[in-house]
């Protein structure tokens, strides 16, 4: 009996403390979110990036372009402002579908696109609105390679040829992007073409288009050339020619262009150059030993060299022999050749000689001539890398330039294009470059035209938050704690003077401090405005980085970003995405984490540990840690061996964990890091922390084999030997999925996340409480075999982490598997979305949302009978589950996260309309009533059941063009109101957010003038009305 | 140096192999959905259009760009039914239900979450889609306007209380003493129900009663 009247207590107590919080935010979350217009851009901020160019052309001038365009790995094409880098448009293409070649055809842009499906297209050159397509039914591209398609212009009417699928040759009006006609090779060739060439002709035929494959042998290819006509696309003959090639790699094609050049094709055979003369059978051989001996730095040659193009337009015959040279294979070398045109045989130009790295070459003619330049870049050193201009006319390098390019920012060039053009009297050059590190560069004699893009940010893998210091700790604490020299032997009383002092010298700001409030101005002054900033000044070079501190309300944080690139990437949330510091982690680092051990203290920076797998001298994984001072991206050393600023594992990376739990010395959080011997390695490894994690590691359990695609789940917990000496995984629980079935997406709750109230208020009163369990997961497994239905199907489990039971399960039929399945975790409460074909062909197609909410009870008022949570007890949270039409495809996925967790909760969804969309909570309510809401149903204030909703004043974005989410994190402020989003992937957009309103802070549509001439009104009243009171009193005295 | 290259080689072979395959391969029934879009307003021309513009079929299993004059084309679709949307941030545009078969493919407007079986909303193929509204991202927010100052019930409230503090005095004084009377037992006898809620009309009422009583009791000494 004691026991339930306590329980009914208990009850009243928490009924009444959620009830307070239900009234507070019925209050504040009645009323639509939006923005409004003068707020978008300045809480939001977002970059457009592009990825990293490897295909360039400029529109040919001979007073040089203003636009540059690229093809980048993002399947993006966009158009550059040639001296600034600012974009001037870009149209980001499906994920399935790279760009195979661009080319400035007419002042426009054509572009060969496609995967699975092919797509010539001409791209407006102001604006990247399609101006024709041509998509052929049923033609993709060779499955598994990246050749097969080629475009030529033809020089008499300026027409395209344009080679898809290694088969099919088009010619098609530029114009318009009619098909002129169309030759398709025998089906069931053993040949694929990969190049097409307008040339020379031979016997009555003029106009001779020749198409360039390679046969299919034994163990070689061998080349075949067909020639058409280029009026009519006849097939006029086929040359079989006896050769034996590797790969497409070993092959060129060049010269060309007009029908009276002629044009070759260049290969490697053994050790052999060989030269076949198009439309003739001539074959002309040169021995690599032989050109060693003209080319004296292939003296050291390691390997068999290659072939380098070096994307000279149509017409021109030379190409790049290169090689990797040098003891240590640290250097290449190359040598330019020709084709001489009577005997069909290569000529030596020059040789580039031996230089350290990786070289690139790129070539251009000078402006008005036919005269050709080849640009070859280099890294020279840690910090430069070196330009080199070689002149073929003149036979000599007429330019060299140093120009600083870091090593571990940026690494080795992969991509470089030139530009020639006149100016005034002289010759300008301007160079565009990508490196390892994914960014994009332009270098040009005007310093002033010199930019970069920080285009690694397009490889965002995982993003994480770190909280800013506050300025005044860091300035008079610093002093107090001793950390300057000055402070150290002083007294107690002399540090009180001190700090006193300290506080006497700000005063003399307080003067301003007041006028800021008082002045006049700053009660009418309009709303701030949104200031322009392009990509490309986020990332200038050069500039100061100021010291940052926090501001008010915490929502300053520095955002520190991993990339699939290897460069980590920090940015001033604040300051429009400035660039702070970035690091590149060269040689195939894959970064698996990214972890802030050590928030902004009192004296101590805050320290950010990058865990990182790669690969050692002997082709061992390693598991790779760095600390770095996340302020300024220093590596942070310690004075203590034991936190060194980088150590490793010998062993792959298989989790890192973070342990609630901070080492003694550093005061930083300790990590586990798991490697696939299924060994563990504390970070940082001491005495006492390997104690500590002794005594506590009975209570550690985690989940692994948790990948997108295996079949099977696995549950882990650590052991440790009686010293600490050594410590281990070992596997507690298995649990496989039936027959077919993989995972598709998975997903936990957050760490971070805070429970603000533990039960749900019912229209009665009654309470609802929610089910606590830290340790469940979402797992969402699909099966390609149709179980009733007539499409894939999908199965959701609920799976306790601790034990491996499933708390929950249920099944979708009818399920697409082409778009999305995603999948979010928060609180008590799940949600997922999946396409849905339909039960029968009738039924309706579309996104589902399901919002499931887990609760101890069925019955209101019924908890567990027992104060803590124990994963080992039988029993199952009550599950409601609804599932909503969802009229969005959504891409990514993300929960708002606010300090105590007393706001509402607004699901994110990166959409791929390219749009970031936040749906309240409410929304995605399984307790929506179906039917006409009761009395106590409208008394909770639930919403009938209906569709999500479509409005698209749910946009965080509003209109822009937030390309490519892939992920959307949240972090909390000083403000609960309040949350930080960041939807990053392709594009970075980082808005702040309050999914219950700002219910702390004034509002924005607070109008302080109102309420200061509501005051000044009131003022002026008393004064007119206080004479009149008092002669009144005066007459009442009188009379 | 044979060996570091025979992994590019077979990467060769197998994709002449798959073109082998993909040529041989029979080809699947299917069809093409084709149309054209146009923009809202005064003179809409497709141009205006934004170059972001997408048409999605299921949701993005297809997408087709559309073309300066407002085209767009899927030039493969296996059989089948499939939602069209498109992609705007200038416009929102209906949805369609395609039904791609290989003699007469059909078109139905459809919204979201209804049935499919409803076949009543039938549109013509190809399709010419036009927005069902711009798209409004924004709430307007309201400026600071003197009128809107003085709307506000507080201002009217007190702005009405100034006012009667110098009216009232003077109607009192032209009123003659039987009207007055009168005046004073409808105020009266609608005051009786008040009592339940202290609202803001009754307080206002009291205060107003207050002052007349004071102006009377000035007059009567008089």
């Amino acid at each position: 009996m004691a026991s339930s009247s306590s329980m009914g207590t208990l009850h009243k107590a928490t009924f009444w403390t959620v009830a307070l919080w239900a009234i507070v935010l019925a209050f504040v979350a009645n009323t639509a979110l939006a923005l409004d217009e003068s707020q978008a851009g300045i809480i939001d901020w977002h970059h457009k990036w592009i990825g990293t160019p490897f295909l360039s052309t400029v529109p040919r001038t001979v007073r040089g372009s203003n636009t540059v365009y690229v093809a980048t790995e993002k399947n993006t094409v966009a158009a550059l402002r040639a001296k600034s880098g600012e974009l001037i448009w870009r149209q980001v293409l499906r994920e399935n579908e790279p760009v195979h070649h661009i080319r400035a055809v007419a002042g426009h842009l054509l572009t060969l696109t496609g995967s699975a499906e092919f797509h010539a297209r001409l791209l407006d050159s102001k604006t990247g609105q399609v101006l024709w397509e041509l998509s052929p039914a049923g033609e993709g591209i060779v499955p598994g390679t990246n050749f097969g398609q080629a475009l030529t212009v033809t020089s008499e009417d300026s027409n395209l040829i344009i080679l898809n699928e290694g088969a099919h040759v088009r010619k098609v009006n530029a114009k318009v992007g009619t098909e002129i006609w169309h030759w398709r090779a025998q089906e069931g060739s053993p040949t694929t073409f990969h190049s097409v060439l307008e040339a020379q002709g031979f016997g009555d035929h003029q106009d001779v288009i020749y198409v360039i494959g390679l046969q299919r042998g034994i163990s070689t290819f061998s080349f075949e050339v067909v020639a058409l006509d280029s009026t009519t696309g006849k097939e006029i003959k086929t040359f079989n020619i006896k050769s034996s090639v590797e790969s497409f790699e070993d092959t060129l094609t060049v010269g060309g262009g007009s029908n009276g050049k002629p044009g070759y094709a260049v290969w490697l055979e053994e050790d052999l150059v060989k030269i076949l003369t198009l439309g003739t059978d001539r074959v002309t051989e040169s021995a690599l030993g032989d050109i060693v001996t003209v080319v004296t730095s292939f003296e050291e040659l390691v390997a068999r060299p290659q072939l380098v193009s070096v994307g000279l337009p149509e017409g021109h015959n030379m190409f790049i022999i290169s090689g990797t040279v040098g003891q240590y294979n640290d250097a290449q070398s190359g040598g330019l050749f020709d084709i001489d045109v009577a005997s069909g045989e290569a000529v030596v130009i020059t040789d580039f000689g031996e230089r350290t790295g990786f070289s690139v070459y790129s070539a251009t003619t000078k402006p008005g001539t036919e005269d050709v330049v080849i640009l070859r870049s280099f890294r020279d050193d840690t910090d430069t890398g070196a330009l080199e201009l070689f002149d073929v006319t003149e036979r000599n390098v007429t330019f060299e330039k140093i120009i600083p390019l870091e090593f571990d920012k940026f690494s080795h060039f992969t991509f470089t294009a030139v530009e020639l053009f006149s100016r005034g009297q002289g010759v300008q050059l301007r160079i565009y470059f990508s490196t390892m590190d994914g960014s994009f560069h332009s270098y040009s004699d005007i310093e002033s035209e010199c930019w970069y893009r920080e285009e690694s940010l397009a490889y965002t893998k995982d993003v994480e938050f770190v909280d800013l210091p506050e300025r005044k700790l860091w300035t008079q604490d610093a002093n107090e704690v001793g950390q300057t020299e000055g402070a150290k032997n002083l007294t107690i009383v002399e540090r009180y003077i001190e700090r006193l002092a300290l506080h006497i010298g700000q005063l003399k700001g307080l003067p301003a401090f007041v006028l800021s409030y008082a002045n006049p101005s700053s009660l009418f002054t309009k709303a701030p405005v949104a200031i322009e900033y392009s990509e490309v000044q986020i990332g200038a070079r050069n500039k100061t980085v100021q010291p940052l501190y926090r501001d008010q309300f915490g929502i300053r944080k520095i955002l520190v970003f991993s990339t699939e690139k290897g460069k980590v990437v920090a940015l001033d949330s604040g300051n429009k995405g400035q660039i702070l510091w970035s690091h590149y982690y060269p040689w195939g680092h894959d970064i698996k984490n990214l972890i802030v051990v050590r928030h902004a203290n009192v004296r101590l920076p805050p320290i950010i540990v990058i865990v990182a797998e790669t690969t050692d001298g002997g082709g061992n994984k390693v598991i790779r840690t760095y600390r770095l001072n996340a302020l300024t991206g220093e590596d942070y050393e310690s004075e203590n061996y034991l936190f060194p600023a980088s150590s490793w594992v010998p062993s792959g990376h298989v989790a890192t964990v973070k342990l609630p739990l901070e080492d003694p010395d550093e005061k930083t959080q300790v990590l586990v890091l798991l490697d696939q011997r299924m060994g563990i390695t504390l970070y940082p490894n001491t005495e006492s922390v390997r104690e500590t994690f002794k005594t506590m590691s009975d209570d550690i359990y985690f989940m692994l084999e948790n990948k997108i695609g295996s079949k099977e789940l696995k549950g882990y917990k650590p052991i440790v030997t009686a010293d600490a000496g050594l410590m281990g995984a070992e596997p507690t629980w298995t649990l496989p999925f039936p027959e077919g079935e993989e995972i598709a997406t998975l997903t936990e709750r957050p760490s971070y996340e805070v429970l603000a109230s533990l039960g749900r208020v019912l229209g009665d009163r009654g309470v609802l409480y929610k089910y606590q369990n830290p340790n469940f997961a979402t797992v969402v497994t699909v099966n390609k075999t149709p179980k009733q239905g007539t499409a894939p199907y999908m199965t959701v489990y609920l799976i306790d982490v601790v034990k491996g039971s499933i708390l929950y399960q249920a099944t979708h039929e009818n399920v697409g598997l082409h778009q999305h399945i995603l999948a979010a975790q928060y609180e008590n409460n799940v949600v997922y979305t999946f396409w849905s074909e339909g039960d029968t062909s009738s039924s309706a197609k579309g996104y589902q949302a399901v919002a499931l909410e887990l609760y101890e009870s069925k019955s209101r008022n019924e908890r567990t009978e027992s104060d803590t949570f124990s994963s080992f007890t039988a029993e199952r949270p009550y599950v409601m589950a609804q599932s909503f039409p969802f009229s969005h495809a959504a891409g990514a996925i993300g929960v708002t996260s606010t300090k105590a967790g007393i706001s509402s909760k607004d699901i994110l969804f990166g959409l791929s309309r390219r749009s970031v969309l936040a749906i309240n909570k409410r929304y995605l309510d399984p307790r929506r009533p179906m039917g006409t809401p009761t009395a106590s149903e409208k008394e909770e204030m639930l919403y009938p059941y209906g569709a999500l909703p479509e409005d698209p004043r749910l946009f965080l974005s509003y209109d822009l063009e937030v390309a490519g989410t892939k992920r959307i994190a949240t972090a909390p402020t000083l403000l609960e109101s309040t949350t930080v989003v960041v939807a990053h992937g392709q594009d970075v957009f980082v808005t702040r957010h309050a999914p219950s309103k700002t219910f702390d802070i004034l509002n924005e549509d607070f109008s302080k003038s109102q309420l200061m001439l509501t005051i000044v009104v009131l003022g002026a009243v008393l004064f007119v009305t206080a004479p009149m009171v008092k002669n009144r009193m005066l007459k009442e005295l009188w009379y | 140096m044979k060996s570091i290259l025979s992994p590019r080689r077979i990467v060769t072979y197998v994709a002449a192999l798959a073109t082998l395959i993909s040529l041989l391969a029979p080809t699947v029934s299917a069809g093409q959905i084709s149309g054209t879009i146009n923009g809202q307003g005064e003179n809409p021309h497709p141009r205006d259009l934004s170059s972001r513009t997408r048409v999605t079929l299921n949701g993005g299993k297809y997408t087709a760009m559309i073309t300066k004059d407002g085209k767009f084309i899927f030039a493969d679709v296996p059989q089948g039914s499939y939602l069209l949307e498109v992609q705007s941030p200038q416009y929102v545009y209906p949805t369609v239900r395609v039904v791609v078969t290989e003699k007469d493919p059909r078109a139905y407007l459809v919204s979201y979450g209804a049935d499919w079986s409803n076949d009543n909303n039938i549109v013509q193929l190809p399709l010419a889609l036009t927005p069902r509204a711009a798209t409004e991202y924004f709430i307007a927010r309201e400026g600071f306007k003197l009128q809107h100052l003085f709307a506000n019930p507080m201002m009217l409230m007190m702005g009405f209380s100034v006012v009667m503090l110098f009216i009232m005095p003077k109607l009192m004084a032209n009123m003659d003493p039987e009207a007055m009377e009168e005046i004073q037992g409808m105020q009266e006898s609608t005051q009786m129900p008040a009592f339940e809620m202290p609202d803001i009309a009754a307080t206002l009422a009291k205060f107003s009663t207050g002052n007349s009583g004071a102006a009377g009791s000035a007059k009567k000494k008089q």
